[in-house]
C-alpha cells in the first residue's frame, strides 16, 4: 500500500502538522484569565453595658457572649418607593473561627455586607454593616472595617489607631475617633453641619466654640469664641475622620473663605455642596453672613472650595444676613431657597423674606415675604417639578413667640406666592420633622421648643402629623414622646417604617440632656400611625445641638455638640454610633 | 525485501501520525479547557447533583409511605375471615413500625374525602399539591417541592373558609419553608417560617427535618410573638349563630371577645349555620390592644342538617372492610381483580398500581395473596415501588389452620414487608406472579419467576450437545491465505496513520475554533470573594 503517495494523504497529514504549530503558538498567547476581585473585612467590637465598663474588642472571639457571626450580603431597601431588601447570600460561622472565607459572591450594585453577633440563644448581641458598595469584574481589591456594637444603644465611634511610640505595623488598637486638625486646636465644636454623601462618607461643615459657658437659652443667638472654616470628611469604611482644609497644603488649603456656624448646606450634585448663610466671628463679635459658598469634593485638593460669580463677575451672596433659616434644593429648576431666619439687628430681627438661589443665572432674587417672620422652623417640599415648585414651611418662632401657623411658598416663573396652610394644634420651633410613608404623604413633626420665655424653652412631648397634599393637621392623630425635647433628630428606618428620635434637650437649663432615644414603631393602619417605645438606648456621652446623619451602613452617626465630658459641659470633639438594629431580613 | 526509499518515507510517516495523534489527544483538550473549564465544572457538579437525586429516593430511603392493599385469597378454599383478620392484624402491626408510614386504607381516605362535604374542588386540588409537595421534599427535589407547596398554601389562603384541617396548612407553611431553604431561598424561607412561628408559636421542630437555622429564626420569632404579648380579638357580626374560628380553633359564637391571641398574623373565619361565611387573615398587635372586626357573612349556604354528604365515621369491620362496592374506581377494582387472580404479570399491572399510586400519594403498594398449602395457610407477600415500578416478593409465611401462631407469624410478615421494603433487593424482583394451586396429590407449589431465574431456567433447558458421534468434524471452510506478516505490519500502521491524521485534524480543527475562533477575551470570574476576619 503506498498511501504516502496519494496526495490526499499528504495534504492531510501537512494541515494537521500546521495546525498543531498554530494551535500551541495559540495556546502560548491565550490570556490568562481576570483574578476574581477580593473585598476584605476586618470586624472588631464594642462591648455591652453588662456590668462591666465596655471597651473595644480586636478578637471578636473575646466579646461577652457570642457563640457566632452571621454574615450576610444584602441589597437593602434604600427609599420608600424603590425596592424592598433582599438577603442576596449569608454564612454563619462559630466566632472561635476568627474568620471566613465566601467565594463567588454574586457582583452586583448597592450591596451591603453585614454583620451580627449571636449568643447561644440565638439573640443578637451586637451588629454592624458596610457602606454600600458597588462590585463587578473590574473591581478593585478594596478593604473595609466594621465595628459591630450593641442594637439599639450608643457607642463611640472607633477606628484603627497606631500609637506613636509603637513601632511595629501590628501594634495597633481601636480608639474612639475625634475630629481631626492640628494639635494645638481645640477640636470640640458645635453648630456645624453634617451632609451625607452619595458613597457614604459624611461632610462636616463649620461650626464653632462657645463662649460662655453654655448654648444660653434656645432662642438666643449664640455666644462664639471661635467659628471655623474647615471641611472634615468621616469615612465608615475605616472609621477615620480627615481635615480636608489642613491635608498638607497649608499654602492653598480647601477651607471655607468664611467661617459658618449654624448654617445650612444643600447638595446640588453627587459631589458639589453649597454653603449658605450662618454665623461668622468677625471683629471679635459674632454676627451673621451672607456668604454663599461651593464645595467641590469632585475637584483636585487645593480647589475644593469656590464662590459662584454672578455675570460681572461679583460672588453671590445672599441679600440679607441670616442663621437658623432653611435653604432647599429645588432639582426641577437648580434654585435653592432660602427661607426665614435670624437677621443681623440680633435675636429680635426675624426675617421673613424668601431668596431663590438660582444657579443657572447665576443670580439671587428676593420672591416673596412670608405672611409671619419665623426663624427655626422646618421646611417640606410639597412638589418639585418644571410645572412648578411648592414648599410647606412649618412652625417656628417669631420675635414673639412660638408658631403653629404654616405657609405654603408656591413658586412660578420669576417669583412665588405665598398661601396660609393649615396651623399646627401646638406653637413649636426647633423640631424634628420626618416625612412618613403613607398615601396620601404625610409629615411627622416631633417635639420642639414652645416658649421664648421659659428657662428651658419648654420642649414639648407632643408630635402631628401633617397630610402634605392639603396641609391640614388631622384631628386625633397626635401623640406623646416619652421625654419632652427640643431640638431632637428624628430618622426613619429604611428596613422598616419605624421612626428613631434621638438627642433635643429638655425642659430646665443648659444641663437638661435626654440621652434617652425613642421609637415611634409604625402602624399605618391605626390613628395615630406611630406607637411611642421609650428608653431605647441611652447615650454613653449625653449631648444636645449635635448633628444627627443617618448612613447608608445603617447607623446614625452624631458629632460633635454641647454635651458631657470629664471636664465638664463643652463644646464636644467625639463622634459616637446609634445602633438601630435596622438589618435586612429582620423585620 | 529491499527497503525503498518509500518504503522509508511511509514507515516515518506512520511513526509521525501516529505521533500526531498522541500529541492532540494531549493538547486539544487543554485548549477546550481554558474557554470551558467552568462549564465543565458546572456540568459536572450538575450531573452530581443529579446523580445524587436519581438515587436519593432509593438508596437513602426517606420514609417509606405505604398504602396496603387488602389481603384476599386465592381459590375457594379459604374462608374470607381468615384473610382478613391477618390483614387487620398485618395492618395494625406494620403501621406501628417506625420504619415506615402506613396510610389509611383506600376506602378510608374516599370516605374521609367525602366527608368533607361542602369541601371545595379548590381545597381539594390544594391537598394534591400539598401530598405531592411533601413527596418531593422527602424526596430531596426541593425546588419543586417548593413550587408545589407554594400553590397549596396560596390556594388554601384564598379558602381558608372550606379549610376542614387547618393543620394542613400550618404544615404546609412549615414544609414550605424547609423547602424554600433547603433550595436556596432564605428570604423567602424566612418569610414562611416566620407565619409558621405566628400561628404555632410552642412547636418544637424536628432536628433531622429543620436545619439549624431555619430553627434559629424560628426561635427568634416565637420569641418575639411571646415578648409581645396577647391581644383581644372583637368579633360582632348580625348573622346568627355564627361561629368564630381562629386559626382553625373554635372560639365560640359571635358576638364574642378573644382575649389570648397572639401576636402576629393569623386567620379569623367567621360562619353560620346556613353556610355562609367570612374569613380573613388578621394581624393581632399583642401589647393588650383590642381589634374589633364587624364581618359581614356572604354565600348561600345549605342546612347543614340537610346535607346528605354529611359522613358517618364508622366503619364495618375495621379498616379491612370490603372495598367491593361500586363506588370504588375502575383502576382500583381492576387493580384487585388482577392481583387476586393470583397470576398476573408486572407489565399488566403497573399501569394500576401507578394510577393507584398517583391517587394516594403513595410510594409503595403492598398486598398479601394467601393461598391453602397443604395442611396450612400461605401467605404470599408483595410490594410496588411507585418510582420505579419494581415489583418485588417478600418471603412467605405460613399459618396452621388452628390459626394458633397467628401472632407469631404476622409478626414475622410484618418485620419482612419492611426490611424487604427498605431494600426492595434486586434478586427479589419479579417480571410475572403465578401463585398455583395443587393439582390432586401434587403439592401446591408458588412459583414466582424473576429475569435471573428465568434466565437460570432458561439454561437450564437450553437443548443438550448431539451424540452422534459418528459426526466427523468438517474442515473449516477456506480462507484467504494469510499474508506476509511485513505486509501486515504495514497495513497496521496505514490503519494507524490515517487514524491518527483524522484525529489530528479533527482535534486541531477544534481546538483552533476554541482558541480563534470564539471569544477571544480571557475568561471573567464568576463573583467576587470575600475574606472577612475577626
Amino acid at each position: 500500500m503506498q498511501l504516502w503517495r496519494h496526495a490526499p494523504i499528504r495534504i492531510v497529514l501537512w494541515s494537521s502538522i500546521v495546525c498543531l504549530a498554530a494551535g500551541l503558538g495559540g495556546l502560548g498567547c491565550s490570556s490568562d484569565p481576570i483574578p476574581a476581585p477580593t473585598f476584605e473585612f476586618e470586624l472588631f467590637g464594642w462591648t455591652p453595658h453588662d456590668g462591666n465598663n465596655p471597651r473595644f474588642v480586636r478578637k471578636l472571639r473575646d466579646y461577652p457572649g457570642v457563640e457566632t457571626v452571621n454574615i450576610q450580603m444584602t441589597r437593602p431597601r434604600i427609599d420608600d418607593s424603590g425596592r424592598r431588601g433582599s438577603v442576596r447570600s449569608q454564612s454563619m460561622q462559630d466566632v472561635t473561627a476568627d474568620g471566613a472565607r465566601l467565594p463567588e459572591l454574586s457582583f452586583g450594585s448597592d450591596l451591603r455586607f453585614g454583620f451580627d453577633l449571636r449568643n447561644a440563644d440565638d439573640e443578637i448581641v451586637a451588629s454592624g454593616a458596610t457602606p454600600l458598595f458597588d462590585s463587578n469584574v473590574q473591581s478593585s481589591n478594596k478593604q473595609f472595617r466594621v465595628m459591630l456594637s450593641p442594637v439599639r444603644e450608643f457607642t463611640p465611634v472607633g477606628a484603627r489607631f497606631r500609637p506613636e511610640d509603637k513601632s511595629s505595623s501590628r501594634d495597633w488598637t481601636y480608639q474612639p475617633v475625634a475630629f481631626d486638625g492640628p494639635v494645638e486646636a481645640d477640636l470640640g465644636r458645635i453648630g456645624h453641619v453634617a451632609t451625607p454623601l452619595g458613597d457614604g462618607r459624611v461632610l462636616v461643615t463649620g461650626g464653632g466654640q462657645l463662649a460662655g459657658s453654655g448654648p444660653g437659652h434656645p432662642s438666643n443667638t449664640p455666644k462664639m469664641s471661635r467659628v471655623f472654616r474647615e471641611l472634615q470628611i468621616f469615612n465608615p469604611e475605616d472609621g477615620y475622620v480627615t481635615n480636608i482644609s489642613f491635608e498638607n497644603r497649608q499654602d492653598n488649603p480647601d477651607r471655607l473663605l468664611t467661617g459658618h456656624a449654624y448654617h445650612d448646606v444643600v447638595q446640588v450634585s453627587e459631589q458639589r455642596f453649597i454653603v449658605t448663610g450662618g454665623l461668622n466671628r468677625q471683629d471679635g463679635e459674632t454676627e451673621p453672613t451672607r456668604a454663599i459658598e461651593v464645595v467641590d469634593l469632585s475637584r483636585d485638593p487645593g480647589n475644593r472650595v469656590d464662590v459662584v460669580n454672578d455675570e460681572a463677575g461679583q460672588p453671590l451672596a445672599l441679600s440679607k444676613a441670616r442663621f437658623h433659616h432653611t435653604a432647599t434644593y429645588l432639582e426641577s429648576t437648580r434654585q435653592i431657597v432660602v427661607v426665614g431666619g435670624v437677621g443681623a439687628g440680633g435675636d429680635g430681627d426675624i426675617l421673613s423674606s424668601v431668596e431663590v438661589i438660582d444657579l443657572e443665572s447665576r443670580e439671587v432674587r428676593t420672591v416673596a415675604q412670608l405672611e409671619t417672620a419665623r426663624a427655626e422652623h422646618a421646611t417640606v417640599t410639597i412638589q418639585d417639578s418644571s410645572e412648578g415648585s411648592a414648599l410647606w414651611v412649618i412652625g417656628g418662632r417669631s420675635a414673639e413667640s412660638a408658631l403653629s401657623s404654616t405657609e405654603v411658598v408656591q413658586l412660578q416663573s420669576g417669583g412665588a406666592q405665598i398661601n396660609t396652610g393649615g396651623s399646627m394644634s401646638q406653637a413649636r420651633y426647633d423640631m424634628a420633622i420626618e416625612r412618613i410613608p403613607v398615601r396620601p404623604s404625610s409629615v411627622a413633626v416631633i417635639g420642639g421648643f414652645t416658649s421664648i420665655e421659659d428657662e428651658g424653652g419648654a420642649p414639648t412631648r407632643l408630635s402631628e402629623f401633617g397630610v402634605i397634599p392639603e396641609r391640614t393637621w388631622p384631628d386625633g392623630s397626635a401623640l406623646q414622646l416619652e421625654h419632652a425635647r427640643g431640638g431632637a433628630h428624628a430618622f426613619k428606618l429604611t428596613q422598616s417604617d419605624h421612626i428613631v428620635v434621638i438627642g433635643g434637650r429638655g425642659p430646665g437649663g443648659e444641663r437638661a440632656f435626654v440621652p434617652e432615644a425613642e421609637w415611634l414603631l409604625a402602624n399605618f393602619e391605626e390613628s395615630p400611625p406611630f406607637e411611642v417605645q421609650g428608653n431605647v438606648g441611652t447615650m454613653y456621652q449625653a449631648r444636645y445641638q449635635t448633628t444627627a446623619t443617618h448612613l447608608n451602613n445603617g447607623m446614625i452617626l452624631l458629632t460633635g455638640g454641647y454635651g458631657r465630658s470629664p471636664d465638664g459641659p463643652q463644646a464636644l470633639e467625639t463622634l459616637s454610633y446609634y445602633n438601630p438594629g435596622d438589618i435586612v431580613g429582620q423585620q | 525485501m529491499a527497503r525503498t526509499s518509500t518504503h522509508r518515507c511511509w514507515h516515518g510517516g506512520y511513526a509521525w501520525s501516529a505521533a500526531l495523534a498522541v500529541i492532540v489527544c494531549l493538547v486539544a483538550p487543554h485548549s477546550l479547557s481554558a474557554q470551558s473549564s467552568s462549564e465543565s465544572e458546572s456540568e459536572a457538579s450538575n450531573a452530581e447533583q443529579e446523580e445524587t437525586s436519581s438515587t436519593d429516593g432509593q438508596d437513602e430511603g426517606p420514609t417509606p409511605e405505604m398504602a396496603l392493599l387488602p389481603t384476599h385469597s386465592i381459590g375457594d378454599d379459604i374462608s374470607d375471615l381468615v384473610p382478613e383478620r391477618i390483614g387487620e392484624m398485618l395492618r395494625k402491626r406494620a403501621g406501628s413500625d417506625d420504619r415506615l408510614k402506613l396510610l389509611s386504607s383506600f376506602r378510608n381516605m374516599r370516605q374521609e374525602e367525602s366527608q368533607e362535604g361542602s369541601v371545595s374542588q379548590t381545597i381539594a386540588k390544594a391537598r394534591e399539591q400539598y401530598k405531592s409537595g411533601i413527596g418531593l421534599l422527602n424526596a430531596g427535589k426541593f425546588e419543586k417541592s417548593s413550587e408545589k407547596l407554594k400553590s397549596a398554601v396560596e390556594l388554601i389562603k384564598g379558602n381558608v373558609a372550606d379549610l376542614r384541617e387547618f393543620d394542613v396548612l400550618v404544615d404546609a407553611l412549615a414544609k414550605l419553608s424547609r423547602a424554600y431553604f433547603e433550595a436556596g431561598y432564605d428570604f423567602d424561607a424566612r418569610k414562611r417560617i416566620t407565619e409558621y412561628a405566628h400561628l404555632r408559636p410552642n412547636a418544637e421542630l424536628n432536628p433531622d427535618d429543620f436545619p439549624e437555622g431555619l430553627r434559629k429564626i424560628y426561635k427568634r420569632e416565637a420569641r418575639k410573638v411571646d415578648q409581645a404579648g396577647t391581644s383581644t380579638i372583637a368579633v360582632e357580626t348580625d348573622a346568627e349563630q355564627a361561629t368564630v374560628w381562629l386559626d382553625g380553633e373554635e372560639k365560640g359564637t359571635a358576638p364574642l371577645k378573644i382575649s389570648d391571641a397572639t401576636y402576629g398574623y393569623h386567620y379569623l373565619v367567621v360562619k353560620d349555620p346556613r353556610g355562609r361565611s367570612w374569613a380573613k387573615r388578621i394581624q393581632v398587635p399583642g401589647r393588650d390592644r383590642t381589634r374589633t372586626f364587624q364581618p359581614t357573612l356572604e354565600g348561600e349556604g345549605t342546612d347543614t342538617a340537610d346535607d346528605s354528604r354529611a359522613s358517618s365515621a364508622s366503619e364495618d369491620g375495621g379498616q379491612q372492610a370490603s372495598e367491593d362496592d361500586d363506588s370504588m374506581p375502575a383502576f382500583y377494582t381492576e387493580l384487585r381483580q388482577r392481583i387476586e387472580d393470583g397470576s398476573f404479570s408486572a407489565d399488566d399491572v403497573r399501569p394500576y398500581f401507578k394510577e393507584f399510586a398517583d391517587e394516594t400519594g403513595a410510594t409503595y403498594v403492598a398486598w398479601v395473596s394467601m393461598f391453602r398449602n397443604d395442611g396450612s395457610y400461605t401467605a404470599a407477600p408483595f410490594v410496588y415501588r411507585a418510582s420505579d415500578g419494581r415489583i418485588v416478593r417478600i418471603e412467605r409465611t405460613d399459618f396452621n389452620v388452628q390459626l394458633s401462631d397467628l401472632r407469631v407469624g404476622v409478626s414475622t410478615m410484618s418485620t419482612n414487608l419492611v426490611e424487604t421494603t427498605l431494600e426492595m433487593p434486586d434478586k427479589r424482583a419479579v417480571q410475572s406472579v403465578t401463585l398455583v394451586e395443587p393439582e390432586q396429590d401434587e403439592k401446591p407449589e408458588a412459583v414466582a419467576s424473576s429475569s435471573a431465574e428465568t434466565s437460570s431456567e432458561s439454561e437450564s433447558v437450553s437443548s443438550a450437545p448431539s451424540d452422534d458421534t459418528s459426526t466427523e468434524p468438517t474442515s473449516p471452510p477456506a480462507s484467504p491465505p494469510e499474508p506476509a506478516p511485513k505486509r501486515q505490519n504495514r497495513r497496521v500502521w496505514t490503519y494507524v496513520g490515517i487514524g491518527g491524521a483524522v484525529l489530528a485534524v479533527g482535534g486541531l480543527v477544534a481546538g483552533g475554533f476554541a482558541l480563534f475562533g470564539g471569544d477571544q477575551s480571557p475568561s471573567r470570574p464568576p463573583g467576587f470573594t470575600a475574606n472577612v476576619s475577626w
